[in-house]
């Protein structure tokens, strides 16, 4: 645009004061338009822009349409004020917006061809939202007070997600809808363990730091007490009709009991001897656990101290994997692993098989592995595994790099996406359709092929 | 006994909820350190470390940690030797303790806080004891249950082995540095925590002590010159039979090692699995 060319006067939508002399800007080139995507809290709107000085700008109406604020056109040529919550922003062309205190912000409001032209994150932000690039195309806008802080995540039903968030005093809880990121307080705790949710995703299961058994109702948000028993409970789980809650007994582990819901019951399932059982994992027709043995140390108390004579065997130290039929009333654990390797996230599918992570050595990739009582098998070794979910019929994996899915029935594997840096703590629905993951400390869903924050 | 802990449930509003949550670290991408940490000692500290070691594992999949348990004293032997990385030990071994002289060069991580109870078999007929009574009992100078209020039966002492934390921590704190009984007809040595429990459940007209996860509702736990053994009580400093444990390396702690203590002496940790254990956090003693 040449020197002295003025841009046109301002109308929006009805009828407007007139643009003022200082107004229109002189500007050394053509302005251009287009348009961008904006999604705001979950929803997609296309915005036009206009491009003046190599500065993207967008319609003051249209953005005002996709953030849902109220604009109200005042008298005497004073400009448009667009209203969002409690947070205001005045806009004339040819002068800078302001915000509700009367502050100046952002870049000079450009009329052109009928409509005002803004700076599109300053104007969000004035308006009390957050704006954020999607991985260079679009832009995602939050006008929601966002959770701050997320650590881990998993899916509850009804399209929400339990958030948890630790501190100094304990852990607080929440529950975030998946699309808005709108979010309340489920559950404040010092020492609880962590969340369980049922199989339909209706409930969730903790035990106190005593070893009470609780129950919350994601729907009423009633809390029940499971029976009295308070011995050390760990590795809480539901059967797969939601009746029971499976849990590891004592500080040695080395009991597998189940309490009734309905009655608080408590009755033991397995109690073999065994010390040191983890990472229980049940589900329909039977359960598995892993069992790590302490290193095997001789050392003869009789000896002087300065002796030092002490040895200690580790070799068989790393965990193995076990499966019990449940379907069965006499059936014993069958161990489904003898590999000496690391095995992490370990957990068993409704079809039966145990899945686990197989770390890698330094230099090395860890892997996604499979056990049954026929052996063992590799069912994904592509890139550096970090994580495995099970959800339903589908494991979720988590690479240094991507997620992938697994589907247990085709044994097909496919990918997701990319993950973002530094990505852990992958979710999973149960249909395989969704994911979450925390990344740069927020939680991050999958919505069109993009992560989307969910937190700050 | 009692068990500290917060609990508040919201109900949900039908409006957002607005304010920052209290923000904690968020929890760690999967980390490329690697390395072998051997941690070898304390019995009583072995549940918590092999939790300890399940969850920074998932943090840290490339690092391997074996643990092993044989006595407090197997612990910096078994570093002073080269052979563990970590000693767990109930007292810290950089320093002299009554039957043990220090090792030179090692560095006491705190990790925990281990209460123990002097216990009876519910068949003494006591619920508790003064300093001076178990002084007695353990030296040998009393030897029968009714010089201390219980039933008329001789009292069957069940020590633990040479070596113990347990038995250090308690002949400091509970008999205030008096000698054991080392023999006689009802006299015992027994290896572990697990093994003193048996003992005392089994053993009728017996006396030991433990550390408080163990205790169960088939032994009495004693109080002692009127004072329960409860978290309670020794975070009020009114109950004094506990110690720290500590994780012993050769200097400071470096790599994965030094990763590992962090991780259990961290928040998330102390307040969260090591409360379950029925440890107490580092953090609630003053």
């Amino acid at each position: 645009m040449s020197t002295g060319s003025k841009l046109a006067a301002v109308v929006l939508t009805a009828v407007l004061g007139t643009a003022s002399a200082g107004a229109v800007q002189a500007a050394a080139s053509q302005p251009s338009t287009g348009k961008l995507q904006w999604t705001v809290n979950g929803q997609s709107s296309e915005i036009r822009t206009l491009v003046l000085n190599g500065q993207q700008l967008v319609s003051v109406s249209d953005a005002a349409k996709a953030l849902g604020a109220e604009v109200e056109i005042m008298p005497e040529g004073a400009g448009i004020r667009i209203t969002l919550g409690e947070h205001s922003v005045l806009v004339k062309a040819g002068s800078k917006p302001l915000n509700e205190d009367g502050t100046a912000f952002g870049q000079v409001v450009q009329s052109w061809k009928q409509a005002n032209y803004v700076d599109g994150a300053s104007y969000v932000q004035a308006l009390g939202g957050s704006y954020s690039l999607l991985d260079g195309s679009g832009i995602s806008i939050q006008t929601l007070q966002l959770l701050e802080g997320a650590e881990t995540a998993q899916w509850a039903g009804d399209g929400r997600l339990i958030v948890s968030v630790s501190d100094e005093s304990g852990r607080t809880d929440y529950l975030v809808d998946a699309t808005t990121g709108a979010y309340s307080q489920l559950l404040s705790s010092s020492g609880a363990s962590d969340l369980v949710v049922s199989p339909d995703g209706g409930k969730v299961a903790f035990s106190e730091t005593d070893g009470t058994l609780r129950t919350v109702d994601l729907s009423t948000l009633r809390m029940a007490k499971i029976g009295t028993d308070t011995s050390i409970k760990s590795n809480l789980q539901w059967s797969a009709d939601g009746k029971s809650i499976y849990f590891l007994q004592g500080d040695k582990t080395n009991v597998i009991a189940a309490a009734d819901v309905a009655t608080g019951a408590v009755s033991k399932v397995l109690d073999d001897k065994v010390e040191y059982k983890g990472d229980l994992s049940v589900t329909a027709g039977g359960l598995s656990y892993s069992v790590v043995k302490a290193g095997t140390v001789t050392a003869d108390a009789s000896k002087a101290v300065d002796l030092d004579d002490v040895s200690i065997d580790d070799s068989q130290t790393n965990p193995q994997l076990f499966d019990l039929d449940l379907s069965k009333s006499d059936a014993k654990p069958v161990q489904v692993t003898k590999s000496d390797d690391g095995k992490l996230f370990i957990q068993r599918s409704a079809a039966g098989k145990v899945y686990y992570v197989q770390a890698g050595d330094e230099g090395s990739n860890s892997k996604l592995a499979s056990a049954t009582a026929a052996g063992q098998a590799v069912a994904f070794d592509k890139e550096d595994v970090q994580e495995a979910v099970q959800a339903g019929s589908y494991v979720g994996i988590l690479t240094d790099r991507s997620v992938y899915v697994l589907n247990e029935e085709s044994g097909s594997v496919s990918k997701l996406a990319d993950a973002p840096e530094g990505a852990s703590n992958l979710a999973l629905s149960k249909d395989g359709s969704k994911a979450a993951l925390i990344a740069d400390g927020k939680l991050q869903v999958l919505s069109g092929g993009k992560w989307i924050s969910l937190t700050k | 006994m009692k068990w500290y802990g917060k609990l508040t449930t919201l109900t949900l509003a039908a409006t957002l909820l607005l304010g920052a949550a209290g923000g904690g670290a968020a929890t760690a991408a999967a980390s490329k350190l690697s390395g072998k940490i051997v941690v070898n000692g304390s019995s009583a500290l072995l549940p918590l470390t092999l939790q300890a070691s399940n969850e920074f594992k998932k943090l840290n999949p490339k690092v391997r940690i074996s643990a092993s348990a044989a006595g407090s004293v197997t612990g910096p032997q078994a570093v002073r030797k080269g052979i563990a990385d970590i000693g767990a030990c109930d007292w810290d071994a950089s320093t002299d303790v009554p039957g043990f002289s220090k090792f030179d060069g090692q560095v006491a991580n705190k990790v925990a806080v281990i209460p123990f109870a002097a216990i009876a078999n519910k068949s003494a007929g006591v619920s508790g004891l003064t300093t001076k009574q178990l002084q007695d009992i353990f030296s040998g100078k009393v030897k029968n249950w009714k010089d201390v209020g219980g039933k008329d039966a001789d009292i069957v002492v069940v020590n633990r082995a040479f070596g113990s934390g347990t038995r250090v921590n308690f002949q400091m704190k509970a008999l205030q540095g008096t000698d054991f009984i080392t023999k006689g007809d009802n006299y015992k040595e027994v290896k572990s925590s697990g093994d003193m429990k048996t003992a005392i459940e089994t053993t009728p007209n017996s006396i030991g002590y433990i550390d408080l996860v163990y205790v169960t509702d088939k032994m009495t736990a004693l109080k002692i010159d009127n004072v329960a053994p409860t978290t309670d009580n020794v975070i009020n400093g009114s109950y004094k039979v506990w110690s720290y444990g500590y994780f012993m390396t050769k200097g400071q702690p470096t790599g994965a090692t030094k990763a590992f203590i962090e991780y259990i002496q961290s928040a998330k940790f102390q307040n969260g699995s090591l409360k379950k254990l029925k440890f107490i956090p580092l953090t609630a003693m003053k």
